[in-house]
């Protein structure tokens, strides 16, 4: 294989990130009926197929390789898209979508040199809005239910989720 | 399979490192702390090729573009974790109360008198002063150059995806 074409192999979990990101991004403009959910999923299995294609194409091409090394190619592009698209979902896109620090920074962005006061920050995003859009896409996703004005637990994904998120915390921060 | 190996060897380091000395002393900015972490740990890598001449870390150009790909994704992937895990999902925090009011559910009232926003404000306005996104000048919080890149930057990828304000 040529120089060029190792780098370009090399470069595939890149690549692939840049395809499923800009999929991610027509589709979200273009067909604003497809939930968010599913528009992201549909770019990151684009992008897996592509990263996989590359190292399937790697494989074929590297006839002096052995078993091992193929598959260390094609473990090492997997895993490197997986980490870069987990970052991009997780780390970048959530982010932009529920991280309170990320709307705060926007109200002072808005706020300008004159900042706000805690008061002032309060009036314009405060826990009461969280609560009510947390409890509006926990309901949506049929994460939890209402019944007679008390919420209950619904499906178990998120609260699966949040039991390991709990464990992280008493690992990591405790 | 050798900048494989290499990669998660060091990613397995790293995560080492970060648990013992966090349970040492934890730095005040922990995310400066954990990618000095990382530059610590592919440093010696670095040395374990050029100098040891260990058989575990890359040789080739080849291998070490693909360990520093795969070492920089996977750092990163738990940093954003990391990220994840210390702002404390009010959604996930939501659903863990629900849970454990065992079967009989919470109202609206009592969640928010749980989730107020001592819980789910301060915290993170405190997470933008120890970041340097934002400063406390007269008791006004104040958005710093820092900041106000991170906030256009997701202003312009939301405007991008059509989509509105989150939080």
């Amino acid at each position: 294989m040529l120089a060029a074409e190792h780098l370009t192999v090399r470069l595939a979990p890149v690549i692939a990130l840049s395809t499923c990101v800009l999929l991610h991004i027509a589709i979200s403009r273009t067909m604003p009926f497809v939930s968010r959910h599913r528009a992201i999923v549909a770019s990151v299995i684009v992008g897996f197929v592509a990263v996989g294609g590359f190292g399937v194409w790697s494989v074929l091409n590297e006839s002096r390789a052995t078993i091992s090394e193929q598959i260390g190619t094609l473990l090492l592009l997997i895993i490197s898209y997986l980490a870069l698209v987990y970052c991009y979902v997780f780390g970048f896109y959530n982010m932009g979508e529920s991280a309170r620090r990320v709307r705060i920074l926007r109200e002072l962005l808005s706020a300008g040199e004159r900042g706000m006061s805690l008061k002032e920050m309060l009036q314009v995003y405060n826990a009461g809005m969280i609560l009510d859009i947390r409890l509006e896409r926990l309901a949506t996703a049929g994460q939890i239910i209402e019944k007679n004005g008390r919420y209950m637990i619904g499906s178990r994904q998120m609260l699966a989720a949040a039991k390991t998120m709990a464990w992280l915390q008493t690992l990591l921060l405790k | 399979m050798k900048a494989l190996i290499a990669a998660l060897c060091a990613l397995l380091l790293t995560l080492f490192l970060h648990g013992i000395t966090w349970r040492i002393a934890k730095p005040k900015g922990e995310y400066r702390g954990l990618l000095a972490l990382c530059a610590i740990v592919f440093s010696v890598f670095l040395f374990l090729s050029t100098v040891a001449h260990i058989s575990i870390s890359p040789d080739s150009f080849d291998d070490w573009f693909s360990f520093a790909l795969l070492f920089m994704a996977t750092m990163a992937a738990y940093i954003v974790t990391y990220s994840a895990v210390q702002a404390d999902s009010p959604s996930m925090r939501i659903v863990l109360k629900i849970d454990a009011s065992e079967g009989t559910g919470l109202s609206r009232h009592e969640l928010e008198k749980e989730l107020n926003d001592e819980v789910l404000i301060a915290p993170r306005l405190h997470d933008l002063l120890v970041g340097k996104l934002a400063t406390l000048e007269a008791e006004r919080y104040v958005i710093t150059t820092r900041g106000a890149i991170l906030a256009k930057m997701h202003i312009f990828y939301r405007d991008l995806l059509k989509m509105e304000k989150g939080g």
